[in-house]
This record gives structure tokens, C-alpha cells and sequence, in this order.
């Protein structure tokens, strides 16, 4: 049987071990709110500004902690910003990264925020992985590529 | 005389307007760590993404508005704001551009290393550069350079310095800590860029970056969001520890 698969079939089927894009959909990514204060999984950068200290939780969004005592720093809130990974502060005006967007957040209050503007396709894309390797090409119109797997790949194209 | 009193308010609102627009700089804008992507000065928002700088304007602070995008054609990592210019930490060396243009980032120069990871800070008449192996910077090097930046077009290494895993850095005074992975934090006094003299390694946690705020030290480790006091002493006290939560 197996004499009856041509050359080109084997190497359609050819699995191998590589990144594959895990999508999500640009409305839940594009869903910014104040939650409530939760504790730190896998935090990222840090930022301060007067006497509040924000903590970046690894693609998820904000920390707000009030740290006006140093030695007992107060959760206030967490602001989810889905895909985050910096920030920065001018005045009552929280600018950061939304997958590939930039985000003006108005923070005056910082038990209720207001999305100001959203600055659409201001990054790049993700079209492929960080690590080097072989990698199923990515197909922006299935949304934006908001982690890639390691997985067991058949045929994929791409590679870098 | 209604002219002149009309001239006198006209000078006293451009008056009252430069002061507001100097004190607005830094007082307003909150400030980052080392490892950086975001940063602003005065009324823009600079931005590197993997690739290139990106200008934003922000004079209206709602509405930020796409400017200009400078490709770098290197893989850049952070960004340091410094008497009126960036610092950009790229993973072939540090790119200076000056802002004194601030919609029209002027390359000044490139201060080249070998190919590492590497945030840049800045104080005084030095940059310091951490050189960094890891995944996607393997070249093997550790290292921390203490660069002399007095002339901003021609910036001149003074020393290296070994390092073990550094992530990122800051300074205050005559003190510079680095981050140094699972190495811990290391407190150095820099007050002799040739010379730069440890002054005490803390090895029991893993420190990834620092903010120096008015004698509290910020640190983001593997194990939580960590605050030292430090004073002139050079001795830090731990005053609270945020926890990860597994």
C-alpha cells in the first residue's frame, strides 16, 4: 500500500514538531475594563507615577496598586488590557499596547476608566513566533495571534 | 493705556503658559523601568517596536496621533529619554537620536557592540549598557559598558565590566544596581566611571528590572514586586514584598 503514496503526498503529510499561531478575536481582545484587584501570576514591566505603582501582568494587563505607604502597598484595581505589554503615563492619560493597537485610557478615577482612543494597526503584527523553528504561516483575517503553541505540524510552510 | 494693560496680560498668559509647559516635563509623566518600550517627552510618546521608533503626538493628551515611523533595521528593545534625546537599546548597540525636533528623531550616533540584549540607562556624563547572553542574543557575553556621552554625537566606551545575566539597570547618585537574573541584585558605586567599586550582591531572589525612585528601589523578580529603602549609607532595607500567586 504504502508504495501507492507519491513523493509529494509524504511531504504533505510530513508532521513535525513547530509553532502554531492561537488566535482570538479583535472584539475580546479590544475589551478593556477595570476588573477587580487580583493577585500577580506572571508579572512584567513596572511603571510609576505619584503615588501609584503599576504592575504588568504578562499579556493581561494592569496592577494598580496605591503605594503611598512602601511598606504596605494597596491593591486599588486591575485594569485588563488583553495582549499588554507596556505603558506609559502623562497627567490622567494611560497610553498602552492592545495587541496591535495603542490605547489613550483616561485613569482620573481610578475606579472607573474610560477608553479615550484606540490608535488601530499602530504595531506590527504577529506573524511569527519569537523562537526560531518551523511555524504554520499566520491568516490575519482568523485575528490576531495572541500566543503560539508548540505543537506536532503537518507540512507547514513557514519557517524563520 | 487699555493697550498697554492688554499688552501686560498678553505677556503675563505667555508667561504663565512657558512655566506650566516646562514643570509639565517631568512632574506629569510617570517613568518606567530599564527594559522600557514606551516612553514620553514633552508632548510626544515615543514607541519601539521590534523594528523601528515611532513618533506619536500627544499636545492633545486624548488623542494621541500617528507621526513618523524610523526604521532601525535591528532588533530593538528599549527606549531611555535624556536630555533631549533617546537612548535606544538595540541588540547590535545603542542608538542615540536626537529629539530637539521632537516630530523628526535625528540619528546622532551609534554606539556598536556585539550582538546581546541590552537596556541602557543614563545619568550625568555616562550611559550604561548591559550586554546580555540569552535565547535570541547568544554571543556568550555578559557584560555592563560605561559609556561617555558628554558629546552625544561621538560616545566614547570607558569600561567594561563583567557581568553574570544582566537584565536591566538604574541609577541615582553615585549608585547604579543591576539586575542580574538568578544572580540576584548588584549595588555598585559608580562615582569613578574607571572604576566602578560592588558594593554588596544580594543573591537570594531573581531580579529582572528596577526602578531607583527617592530612595526606594522597585525590583520585579521571579518571585514578586520587591521595594528596598537605600540611602547614602548604601545600606537597603526591605520594606514589602508583592507575591506571585501560583
Amino acid at each position: 500500500m504504502s508504495s501507492c503514496i507519491s513523493e509529494e503526498e509524504k511531504a504533505a503529510n510530513e508532521k513535525v514538531m513547530g509553532y502554531r499561531p492561537v488566535y482570538t478575536d479583535y472584539a475580546s481582545i479590544r475589551k478593556i475594563e477595570l476588573q477587580q484587584a487580583r493577585g500577580l501570576t506572571s508579572p512584567g514591566k513596572i511603571y510609576i507615577k505619584g503615588k501609584y505603582l503599576y504592575i504588568n501582568e504578562s499579556g493581561e494587563g494592569i496592577h494598580i496598586f496605591d503605594n503611598s505607604d512602601k511598606t504596605n502597598p494597596k491593591p486599588v484595581a486591575f485594569l485588563s488590557i488583553p495582549v499588554n505589554k507596556d505603558i506609559s503615563i502623562k497627567d490622567n492619560i494611560l497610553y498602552a499596547d492592545n495587541g496591535d493597537d495603542l490605547v489613550s485610557i483616561d485613569i482620573s478615577n481610578p475606579n472607573s476608566v474610560k477608553v479615550l482612543k484606540r490608535v488601530e494597526k499602530a504595531f506590527p503584527y504577529p506573524s511569527y513566533p519569537n523562537e526560531r523553528g518551523k511555524f504554520e504561516c499566520v491568516d490575519p483575517s482568523k485575528g490576531y495571534v495572541k500566543a503560539w503553541e508548540y505543537v506536532e505540524l503537518t507540512n507547514p510552510k513557514c519557517f524563520r | 493705556m487699555r493697550k498697554i494693560i492688554c499688552s501686560l496680560i498678553l505677556l503675563f498668559l505667555i508667561y504663565a503658559c512657558k512655566s506650566d509647559y516646562v514643570g509639565t516635563d517631568s512632574a506629569n509623566t510617570g517613568r518606567g523601568g530599564s527594559t522600557a518600550r514606551f516612553t514620553i517627552a514633552k508632548d510626544y510618546l515615543y514607541i519601539v517596536d521590534s523594528q523601528s521608533l515611532k513618533v506619536f503626538r500627544i499636545t492633545e493628551p486624548e488623542n494621541p496621533t500617528f507621526i513618523k515611523r524610523v526604521p532601525l533595521n535591528t532588533v530593538v528593545e528599549t527606549i531611555f529619554p535624556f536630555e533631549g534625546h533617546l537612548l535606544v537599546g538595540t541588540q547590535t548597540g545603542m542608538f542615540i537620536f536626537s529629539i530637539a525636533n521632537p516630530e523628526e528623531p535625528a540619528r546622532v550616533a551609534v554606539y556598536s557592540h556585539i550582538v546581546s540584549c541590552d537596556p541602557v540607562v543614563a545619568e550625568g556624563n555616562y550611559a550604561y549598557v548591559t550586554l546580555r547572553s540569552g535565547n535570541n542574543c547568544n554571543r556568550g557575553l555578559n557584560a555592563l559598558d560605561v559609556v561617555d556621552i558628554r558629546d552625544m554625537s561621538r560616545p566614547q566606551l570607558v569600561k567594561s565590566y563583567p557581568m553574570q545575566n544582566p537584565h536591566g539597570l538604574g541609577v541615582d547618585g553615585k549608585l547604579l544596581f543591576v539586575t542580574e537574573g538568578d544572580f540576584g541584585l548588584k549595588v555598585f558605586d559608580k562615582t569613578n566611571p574607571n572604576d566602578l567599586k560592588l558594593i554588596k550582591t544580594f543573591e537570594d531572589f531573581t531580579a529582572f528590572d528596577v526602578i531607583p525612585d527617592a530612595n526606594v528601589l522597585i525590583i520585579t523578580g521571579k518571585q514578586g514586586i520587591y521595594q528596598y529603602s537605600y540611602n547614602a549609607q548604601n545600606e537597603l532595607k526591605l520594606l514589602s514584598k508583592i507575591p506571585i500567586e501560583s
